[in-house]
């Protein structure tokens, strides 16, 4: 089954086009690598997929059931995502992050204390349950967002640098959960500069380039990302 | 030794280092934005307008009557003013300090400068500016209106006697923490209504007397439990974000994280019980970023009710019409304006939820709004008050419900129309208006009563 969609998708800002005809497919079960130059638009697609920005065409699928234009609602409870910098609220103690999460992704209160349990001994964040984010380093942050997006079973798994900040022993811990999400059924597009880890990771792999779509398959025939046309100065 | 002049020599050359760099900007940002040709045009066909309307045109003859109507109702609500003023500098104390010390003068106060003189300083230069400012505005309504100049210069002298005395105590205020400033806030609009339930213009002069007295407690507690952090942090970012500049270049300057002192209690750290409180806390925050707009709207409206008392009974009624229209349209625009605001937004959302905990919040500032309709009402206390003031509540839940729900299907993108009740609304709205030449259209509250509820569920309705 076709976990998500995406058919002639453009996004626009501020009058520039940002992505145009961008089409592709994710099955269950699959992680997809989405690679590319600075500014090629990884998370600018990821941002049009999850909705916080507006597409100006296209149709965005989840489940081949769940369109964002029809039922944003349902929509969103299918995504969990990532994000490149935290998002956390500096008024939010790190569990009351966690039950946060929980809460908008229905995550029963027993299902969500294991996974907190098994998620924090693996990150060493066991101790940091009742501190607030300011207090914690950057890596730290970033991990306990990490927790945050992974706890909630959902068809598909957006990642956007997940490896950014942690250290040598966080990232291959991320990499396992990544993998034991992919088998549990859950669709996982990540973006990452890290190719090698990529490579190790994903089953496919999408290049953008300027906003479109370059080049897709398997991952093992990806060899590496194309240079921007121009340069900036 | 350090002698005075020494510490006004300090402080001098902050000011003139500010100036100049504000100075420098502006001039970078006028030669984008504007074209000298033009502008020298635009100001001459300003002045023309100017002088033809104005000077030479008779269009002062033609505004008499209303000039008149202001000169009439300024003399009546001269010493209401009085008593109404201090709560906009306790309003304003939630987000300003009063006076801006930004990190430059506090940096002097760390080296062997005195703060209390350069505090000092800060005050009388704002004091200086604010003298130029209302001579600047007396002379050219002296100049352009017929309004008597004894009225204009006792107006604009009793505002800039109000922005003397309140500095000392918005500057304490500021310090306090917010339930402390929502108190002192609640006893001045208790006491305003007092003053116009009973029609007495002591209450004003009292508390103008108060103020005054007060500064000797606080005066020599000037210093004393001061978040400097949090002083320089907001001055910082009213001294430099400019506004222009902004605009221009695009970019925001944005006020830095900082988090309260009830950030530590060991009360704020604990779990969440319930999903309510999830809500409660997300709605807490949220509010608490914008309470500067939000205590701005609502300021205004409850100047505006509190006013209007005073004035003819048909202006009141369309008073409370505003009230309702613009205090539902800021809660829809702020219940939209979260789910684009951070984490929330990459998050699943239970609409129905999020509305049903806001209504608590909103509740609190519509019940700040109807203190000024009750007391009106008691005023005028008559066979159909009790109907009139429940047709009101009913309307403004009627309002704020459709101005919810049409938010929810933006936010939720789904396919719906809300013409019908939007209509019933606008027209419920215009009753209120007239609801005073004819009292039994408040007879219509029992069936916005039985709409509400038909609609939302008896929730909606208690």
């Amino acid at each position: 089954m076709k976990i998500l969609e995406l058919k002639n998708v453009e996004t626009q800002l501020g009058g520039s086009t940002l992505l145009s005809k961008i089409s592709f497919a994710m099955e269950e079960s699959r992680v997809v690598a989405l690679v590319g130059h600075n500014g090629a638009g990884k998370s600018t697609l990821m941002k049009t997929i999850l909705g916080e920005l507006e597409k100006a065409k296209g149709e965005i699928t989840i489940n081949e059931t769940s369109t964002q234009d029809d039922d944003l609602l349902t929509y969103k409870e299918q995504i969990s995502y990532l994000p490149e910098e935290p998002l956390l609220l500096t008024e939010l103690t790190v569990m009351q992050h966690f039950q946060l999460y929980a809460m908008s992704y229905g995550v029963e209160e027993a299902i969500m204390e294991e996974k907190i349990k098994t998620y924090t001994s693996g990150f060493e964040l066991e101790d940091k349950l009742n501190e607030y984010p300011e207090s914690l380093s950057k890596g730290m942050r970033q991990k306990v967002q990490t927790i945050c997006a992974l706890l909630p079973d959902t068809p598909l798994l957006l990642i956007d640098e997940p490896f950014m900040g942690l250290d040598v022993f966080a990232m291959d811990y991320l990499e396992e959960l990544i993998r034991e999400k992919a088998r549990g059924g859950t669709a996982v597009l990540l973006t990452s500069h890290q190719l090698e880890r990529v490579k190790d990771i994903a089953d496919t792999y999408i290049m953008l380039q300027h906003g479109e779509v370059l080049d897709q398959g398997p991952i093992d025939d990806f060899k590496t990302i194309r240079r921007r046309k121009h340069d900036d100065h | 030794m350090i002698t005075r002049k020494t510490d006004f020599r300090a402080y001098w050359l902050i000011r003139r280092g500010r100036f100049a760099k504000k100075k420098k900007v502006y001039k970078q940002v006028a030669a984008i934005v504007i074209d000298l040709t033009t502008a020298i045009y635009v100001a001459a066909l300003v002045g023309y307008i100017g002088v033809s309307l104005f000077l030479t045109g008779n269009i002062i003859e033609e505004l008499a009557p209303f000039f008149a109507f202001v000169e009439e109702n300024a003399s009546k609500g001269y010493l209401l003013l009085l008593s109404v003023l201090p709560i906009r500098y306790i309003v304003r104390s939630f987000q300003h300090p009063g006076l801006l010390f930004s990190t430059s003068e506090y940096q002097l106060g760390l080296l062997p400068f005195s703060r209390e003189k350069i505090w000092a300083f800060i005050l009388v230069e704002k004091l200086i500016k604010l003298l130029l400012l209302y001579s600047s505005i007396a002379a050219l309504l002296i100049l352009v209106t017929p309004i008597s100049s004894s009225m204009i210069i006792s107006y604009l002298t009793l505002f800039a006697v109000y922005d003397l005395v309140m500095v000392v105590p918005q500057w304490k205020l500021f310090q306090q923490r917010f339930w402390i400033k929502a108190g002192w806030l609640l006893l001045f609009i208790l006491s305003n209504l007092i003053a116009v339930i009973l029609e007495t213009k002591l209450i004003g002069l009292l508390q103008l007397i108060l103020i005054i007295l007060a500064h000797i407690y606080m005066l020599p507690r000037l210093f004393k439990g001061i978040n400097w952090e949090r002083v320089t942090e907001i001055s910082d970012y009213y001294i430099w974000n400019m506004l222009v500049v902004s605009k221009v270049s695009q970019t925001k300057f944005k006020k830095k994280k900082t988090y309260s002192i009830l950030q530590n209690s060991s009360r704020r750290k604990r779990s969440f019980a319930t999903k309510f409180s999830i809500y409660h806390r997300l709605w807490e925050l949220y509010l608490v970023k914008n309470f500067g707009v939000i205590a701005q709207v609502i300021g205004a409206i409850l100047l505006m009710l509190v006013a209007l008392q005073f004035f003819e009974e048909w202006i009141f009624y369309i008073g409370m019409a505003v009230a309702i229209h613009v205090y539902t349209a800021l809660c829809a625009n702020l219940f939209h304006n979260r789910f684009h605001a951070d984490i929330v937004e990459v998050l699943p959302w239970d609409l129905s939820m999020y509305k049903r905990t806001y209504f608590n919040w909103m509740a609190i500032g519509g019940g700040l709004l109807f203190l000024p309709i009750f007391s009106y009402f008691i005023r005028h206390w008559d066979i159909w008050a009790p109907f009139q003031l429940v047709f009101v509540i009913s309307v403004f839940l009627y309002a704020y419900h459709v101005n919810m729900d049409k938010t929810i299907i933006v936010l939720a993108k789904k396919a719906g129309s809300l013409q019908l009740r939007e209509g019933l609304s606008f027209v419920f709205i215009i009753l209120v208006a007239i609801s005073h030449m004819l009292p039994v259209i408040s007879l219509t509250a029992i069936g916005i009563v039985w709409a509400l509820y038909f609609q939302n569920g008896l929730k909606s309705v208690i």
